[in-house]
């Protein structure tokens, strides 16, 4: 799915945390949204996501124009919160089957395929423990799930390298991503770990002050510098 | 080595409120409504309906303030640091005490401000000092029955503390309604019942009713302590909802022993599931048989797609079969227990309530409690929960139709309840219990005209719709009179009881098109979502 971003401007009071950002994803890659702090990194991955109030600018998927009323585009991204959001007296279970049922998958294939991902994250065990007794680690394993079982075309993922997760759970992360972007899904995700950034990923965005700083493959972007240099440069500019 | 630095605590909490150190802190809406109102009430000459329309707002407003200061204990967002602190128990509370002092800290003032409105202006230095100290009066016994509960770990304390603040209220309340200067408002036709009803049905009121009629009968007042014996030890009986606003409200981060074990009860039950149960559960997902006839009945109205997402999206719903088989006991029981009450009055020589009303009214606590659990399942989809579709791809619109569907006909098994409650406060008045009958439903009816106004205010409550500012604080003002004034007109001003049901009817239109018109704000993202 194409992405493309049109001057998109949000403000908090006198506070622009995002400043005419502009930019297009093609599909089947993984772009890593890095930046100092308060740079708008989880602010552009909301207004993506439809949950901003934006004073311009527009989404578009594929060309059409983002709203939430558009349940049909919505149904084709996921989007993770660094804290996930759930129905807490929900079992985990009963989450990922609701999911699947809102994206419309819980057809044919549906049962193997999240035995398959609760024992890749190695929660299976927990399946059917309430949502409000699993660890943060522990819960960004069962919203990971439900948005791999989904399979949308864009996964918008905020900070999930610090999410809690352990070692089996980010390999499992990095696993699925793969395999998810060589089938043409788009993975948006904001970092802070720049060693990370610069192992997992096809594109980088950079954000200065709500500002898009540099966007472009990895490899172009690494020819102006390593990104931690770039970003110490950032701060004391 | 000694963690709690009793200097440094008292250094830290001699501060000012963080609020006061901002240089531009954010106006609530109801901060602004609220001298509004009451500066109406001093200037312009009033009528019943317009005096009825500004003490619905005003209630509202404050009412709506309270209700934000409790959630702000309540989502913790104030303890939360102090438990990565050493900081005592103590310190946490009276930290949270000085909030409450400074939240509140125009109580009296605005207080006074009413009370000067409903009793028709300054007459004289003492009426002017008589207005004050009821200001006072309230404010204390408003703010005592917030600090008895944070300030007592103990229920029992926070019990007695309780009832002396509801005999205070009482107290209040009395020595308004009897005041030679009464204005419009304490003479409006709604205030001197319901001041009546709040005498007959707080512990607070029981006291001062006993102490009243031991006196006036006898001149004994040493006659009347064994009935105050008898009415503190009904008063502890409204233990379950004490308990409740302290586990609500207040102590969610500070739980007792005993809730902790509870608790750890709870988390240790759980077995690690087996891959075949999950198997099992996912192939055939298990479905919430509902318990009681009534809630097989109300399953049976909705399909089985919305069936799914009202399991899952919607609040539970009240135990309607158990609601209905207290009542009917208490129905049968109330005959014996009248004439068993009847009896123990004639011979003990005291008159407090006609009849069996004092053991009835003891009757009616859990009854009350009941209804108040059926009020508040009645509320609609919650704000938190906004967030979460917010994510979802899932039609809000939908969810919110169904969420109204499954609160009318939620509503609609409470009918009974508000009639039967109508007809119990018309006995107490010493009318008819048909005469109370009609206002029950009356009240039932603007409940379910309001059920979309509410829906809106929570899930404004969850979202972050507020960013829009000015705009949508206008807009949600100017809607809010229009149907208020409506509502009131229609329900309370009109004499005709019938044409208020007909009245109540255009306001449930008006709630019913101010909600289309917020969710069409809400699919154009005109507002945040998250911050």
């Amino acid at each position: 799915m194409l992405v493309e971003l049109e001057g998109l401007t949000k403000a908090y009071g006198r506070k622009r945390a995002l400043d005419r950002v502009s930019a297009s994803f093609s599909p089947g890659k993984v772009v890593a949204v890095v930046g100092l702090n308060g740079a708008g990194k989880s602010t552009l991955l909301h207004a993506i996501a439809g949950l901003l109030y934006l004073r311009h600018g527009v989404v578009r998927f594929d060309g059409e124009v983002v709203t939430r009323d558009r349940v049909d585009l919505r149904r084709r991204m996921a989007f993770l919160p660094d804290f996930p959001l759930f129905f807490e007296e929900m079992t985990v279970l009963e989450h990922l089957s609701m999911v699947l049922r809102f994206y419309e998958r819980d057809g044919e294939g549906s049962t193997e395929r999240v035995l398959e991902l609760l024992k890749a994250f190695s929660i299976v065990g927990l399946a059917r423990h309430p949502l409000a007794a699993l660890s943060r680690g522990e819960l960004y394993k069962a919203a990971l799930c439900g948005v791999i079982a989904a399979g949308p075309s864009l996964w918008l993922l905020d900070e999930p390298m610090a999410s809690g997760m352990d070692g089996l759970g980010l390999k499992a992360f990095r696993h699925y991503a793969r395999e998810a972007v060589a089938a043409g899904t788009t993975i948006l995700y904001t970092t802070q770990i720049l060693t990370v950034a610069e192992t997992f990923c096809d594109e980088v965005v950079i954000l200065d002050h709500g500002r898009l700083h540099a966007h472009g493959p990895l490899e172009a972007i690494r020819r102006e510098g390593d990104l931690e240099v770039i970003l110490e440069t950032l701060s004391e500019g | 080595m000694k963690l709690y630095r009793r200097d440094w605590i008292r250094r830290f909490l001699a501060q000012r409120p963080p609020l006061q150190r901002r240089p531009w802190p954010r106006i609530p809406w109801w901060t602004v409504l609220r001298p509004f109102l009451l500066l109406l009430f001093a200037v312009v000459p009033q009528g019943e309906v317009e005096a009825m329309t500004g003490l619905l707002l005003w209630s509202f407003c404050t009412f709506y303030a309270l209700s934000v200061q409790a959630n702000h204990l309540r989502e913790g967002n104030g303890l939360w640091p102090f438990t990565c602190l050493p900081a005592s128990d103590e310190a946490v509370l009276r930290y949270i005490r000085w909030k409450v002092v400074w939240a509140s800290r125009w109580l009296p003032l605005e207080a006074a401000a009413f009370l000067y409105a409903a009793t028709g202006g300054w007459h004289s230095v003492s009426h002017v000092a008589m207005l004050l100290a009821a200001g006072g009066l309230i404010w204390v016994a408003t703010l005592g029955g917030v600090l008895a509960v944070t300030a007592w770990r103990s229920p029992w304390f926070g019990k007695l503390a309780t009832l002396l603040c509801l005999g205070l209220i009482a107290i209040g309340i009395t020595a308004l309604s009897q005041t030679p200067r009464r204005g419009r408002l304490l003479q409006a036709p709604i205030l001197t019942p319901t001041a009546k009803v709040i005498a007959n049905t707080t512990p607070g009121g029981w006291a001062v009713q006993v102490v009243e009629a031991g006196m006036i009968r006898s001149g004994e007042w040493k006659r009347s302590l064994p009935a105050l014996g008898l009415l503190a030890l009904l008063a502890l009986s409204v233990a379950p909802l004490h308990a409740k606003i302290r586990r609500e409200f207040v102590f969610p981060l500070i739980p007792t022993e005993d809730e902790e074990e509870e608790e750890d009860e709870e988390w240790g039950e759980l077995e690690p599931a087996r891959e075949e149960e999950v198997v099992e559960e996912l192939a055939a997902p298990a479905q919430k048989v509902p318990s009681g006839w009534i809630e097989r009945f109300l399953d049976a109205r909705f399909s089985e797609e919305e069936r799914w997402l009202a399991n899952r999206l919607l609040f539970p719903q009240a135990n309607w079969s158990r609601l209905y088989r207290t009542a009917v006991l208490i129905l049968l029981a109330l005959p014996l227990l009248s004439r068993l009450a009847a009896l123990w009055i004639e011979k003990s020589g005291m008159m407090v309530f006609t009849g069996g009303g004092g053991l009835a009214l003891f009757l009616i606590v859990p009854v009350l409690g009941n209804v108040s659990d059926v009020i508040g399942r009645q509320t609609p989809v919650q704000g938190r929960a906004i967030l979460t579709f917010g994510l979802l791809p899932v039609d809000l619109r939908r969810v919110l139709a169904l969420d109204g569907r499954v609160a009318r006909w939620r509503h609609l098994l409470a009918l009974p309840w508000f009639c039967w409650l109508g007809a119990w406060i018309g006995l107490l008045q010493g009318a008819s219990w048909w005469a109370g009958v009609i206002p029950g439903a009356l009240v039932w009816v603007t409940i379910l005209a309001l059920l979309p106004f509410f829906s809106i205010f929570a899930i404004s409550g969850g979202s972050r719709d507020q960013k829009r500012g000015w705009v949508s604080l206008f807009w949600i003002l100017t809607l809010m009179a229009v149907a208020f004034s409506g509502m009131t007109v229609c329900v309370m001003a009109l004499m005709e009881q019938w044409w208020s049901l007909c009245g109540s009817v255009v306001v449930w239109g008006m709630s019913l098109a101010f909600r289309e018109g917020y969710l069409r704000w809400y699919e154009r993202n005109g507002f945040d979502l998250i911050g």
